[in-house]
């Protein structure tokens, strides 16, 4: 069902949301733009391009606490697991995000089920916000995520997502994908008539002109496999990684985690907890003798390999959808597309020669 | 239960480490009922500093030839050792001495010298071997609990041994590298702060100091292209860790 919002009925429509709902979109931080659980609709900002986080945090959280555990008597424990109960509606994702949300539905909700994951994603519903500005580092319309929702490699955002809006410069065009979402609003819509979807076609096209990061996917995960000894890997490893971590924190498909526990100092409780884990980290892999990528080069194209290929034998789709914060993020500009530049013997910026 | 006998050995710093286990705020009745404090010189006169311990918690750098000597006696008889706090992790604030000629500090401070016999400062594995550390400035509560709860469980404990940025990661705060171009050690300091200082929009000095394997001459090129002059440089990875070889690589090019 496709409707129009005006544009300034926007905030009366986001506040005729059902109350039994948590709402989390954009709001300004310091420099940025950040997913926050909202206060009033006002303080929505449609306009951003992108955030540090990934929107992933309010599903899979950074970090968080599983279970309690008692030891009772000699050999018996009793425990409490700790599932999240908050419902949710995620507002003005992307569609890169969206998708990524998707990816992470594949990962922790396919072949092996995260309870955890599960239980949060169930009670989450996606508006998704299709794009009118591209970053320098976006490359979202080269992996076919964006800049626009589509079904990309098997996932249908009529399945993942709950709404799609886009921007029509006065006023929203409001595209229901299922009939759950559209119980929750009150506020009346407007019908949308063919113009306004001929409009949104337009935009779609205007901003696909506008991509300035370009990757050429073509045969991608096997080359890179072919080129898992290319020089490039061990100069920008150890000459400029850090092996910080950021661009995996950042990254809105990562789903490795660690786990922890914590003991009372009279050992009469524990709690267990979990936390977003890094392959760029020295202790994630780690076996008797210590880790087999023990170098940051090895580590290093883990993530981007990963991302690019492995990923596709695993889940059949690219684990990157091509938002670029693991290039806005990383505090030495270690991008990507420019490695795949090398690796393919395209031209590549300076930076990287 | 046979309670472990622990004692806290102070060599060249602030005692601060030592005081944070009195202000170990909710666990510091827990941790009295736990273990035995049998030597702990800024809280208790006299004490039993001959040993055997079940663990020795060593805070401050060696910095003088009689601290070397009573350290080597008192790794004989602890089954555990472990360095407290930044100066005997890393020689922390004491080493900032280290990148300059000794005889050049001990005249900044004093007139007469023949009364000053010190060496240059030195994190405590220098000289004996170690079986874990409580990193910090001052040592952190987490890591600290940790190591009491692993002693009285006999595991092995879990010390986070990877950078800040991953804990800012975690706590969701805006990277100030990235966003504002602030100077920050987060990314090859070791953590355990729980990413304390850019939480408060400062970036991180370095106090943990380094984290294992780190590429401080990436960070410090960095550092370089946001406009920081040789000498601040210098000072970013001398300040809380100068004789740890992370550190001194992203120093080296500047000096
Ligand atoms: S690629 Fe960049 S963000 Fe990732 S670990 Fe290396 S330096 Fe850090
Ligand atoms: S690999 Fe980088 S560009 Fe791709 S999804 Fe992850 S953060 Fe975004
Ligand atoms: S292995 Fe690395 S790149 Fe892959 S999901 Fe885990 S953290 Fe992300
Ligand atoms: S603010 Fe500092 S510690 Fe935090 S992510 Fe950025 S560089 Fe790392
Ligand atoms: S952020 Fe850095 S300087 Fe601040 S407490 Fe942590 S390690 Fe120390």
């Amino acid at each position: 069902m496709v409707k129009i919002l005006q544009k300034k009925n926007f905030c009366r429509w986001i506040d005729s949301l059902s109350r039994q709902y948590a709402l989390i979109g954009p709001v300004k931080e310091r420099e940025e733009t950040e997913f926050q659980p909202l206060r009033c609709p006002e303080q929505l900002e449609m306009d951003y391009i992108s955030t540090m986080a990934a929107p992933r945090k309010f599903i899979y959280p950074s970090r968080q606490l599983l279970f309690r555990f008692t030891p009772q008597g000699d050999d018996q424990l009793i425990t409490e697991e700790i599932l999240p109960q908050s419902q949710q509606i995620l507002l003005a994702v992307h569609p890169c995000d969206a998708h990524a949300i998707m990816v992470l539905d594949r990962v922790l909700m396919g072949e092996f089920t995260d309870s955890y994951y599960t239980k949060q994603r169930q009670n989450t519903f996606l508006i998704v916000l299709n794009c009118q500005k591209v970053d320098k580092n976006c490359f979202c319309d080269s992996m076919g995520t964006g800049p626009f929702l589509h079904s990309w490699m098997g996932q249908d955002p009529a399945k993942g997502c709950d709404l799609e809006l886009t921007d029509l410069g006065d006023r929203y065009l409001v595209e229901f994908l299922n009939g759950k979402i559209r119980k929750l609003f009150s506020f009346p819509l407007e019908t949308a008539n063919d113009e306004d979807i001929q409009l949104k076609k337009k935009r779609e096209v205007g901003i696909k002109e506008k991509f300035i990061k370009k990757l050429n996917i073509e045969n991608l995960p096997s080359s890179l496999r072919q080129n898992m000894d290319h020089s490039v890997w061990s100069r920008i490893g150890e000459a400029i990684c850090l092996s910080c971590t950021n661009c995996t924190m950042v990254c809105p498909t990562c789903y490795c985690y660690n786990t922890v526990d914590t003991v009372k100092l009279d050992l009469s409780k524990s709690e267990r907890y979990r936390y977003w884990d890094s392959c760029q980290e020295l202790h994630f892999a780690e076996v008797h003798g210590g880790n087999f990528r023990s170098t940051r080069g090895a580590r290093l194209r883990q993530f981007v390999l990963h991302k690019l290929s492995y990923w596709m034998e695993q889940y059949g789709c690219f684990g990157c959808v091509g938002c670029g914060r693991c290039i806005n993020w990383c505090p030495t500009g270690i991008d990507l597309t420019e490695i795949v530049k090398e690796i393919r013997g395209t031209k590549i910026n300076e930076q990287y020669s | 239960m046979k309670k472990n006998r622990l004692a806290i050995f102070k060599y060249s710093c602030c005692a601060g480490c030592q005081f944070q286990l009195f202000f170990f705020q909710e666990h510091v009745l827990e941790t009295l009922a736990a273990v035995d404090i049998v030597y702990c010189k800024m809280g208790a006169s006299g004490g039993v500093k001959e040993g055997p311990f079940e663990v020795a918690l060593i805070e401050g750098a060696i910095t003088e030839s009689w601290q070397i000597d009573e350290l080597k006696r008192v790794r004989e008889v602890s089954h555990f050792l472990i360095p407290i706090g930044s100066c005997a992790v890393n020689g922390g604030i004491p080493a900032i001495k280290d990148i300059y000629p000794e005889m050049e500090v001990e005249k900044r401070v004093y007139q007469d010298l023949s009364v000053i016999h010190s060496v240059k400062a030195h994190p405590i594995d220098d000289y004996v071997r170690v079986d874990g550390y409580v990193r910090g400035c001052p040592m952190g509560e987490r890591d600290l609990l940790e190591l009491l709860t692993s002693l009285l469980l006999n595991t092995k404990p879990s010390f986070p041994e990877y950078c800040v940025c991953v804990e800012c990661k975690l706590a969701g705060t805006i990277c100030l590298l990235m966003s504002e171009g602030k100077p920050c050690m987060g990314p090859v300091t070791n953590a355990g702060c729980g990413a304390l200082c850019p939480s408060h929009a400062r970036a991180c000095y370095g106090c943990w100091g380094p984290a294992p394997n780190v590429n401080a001459p990436a960070l410090a090129k960095k550092f370089e292209q946001l406009g920081l002059s040789p000498d601040d440089i210098v000072r970013k990875f001398t300040q809380f860790a100068s004789p740890k070889i992370e550190f001194r690589k992203g120093a080296e090019m500047y000096e």
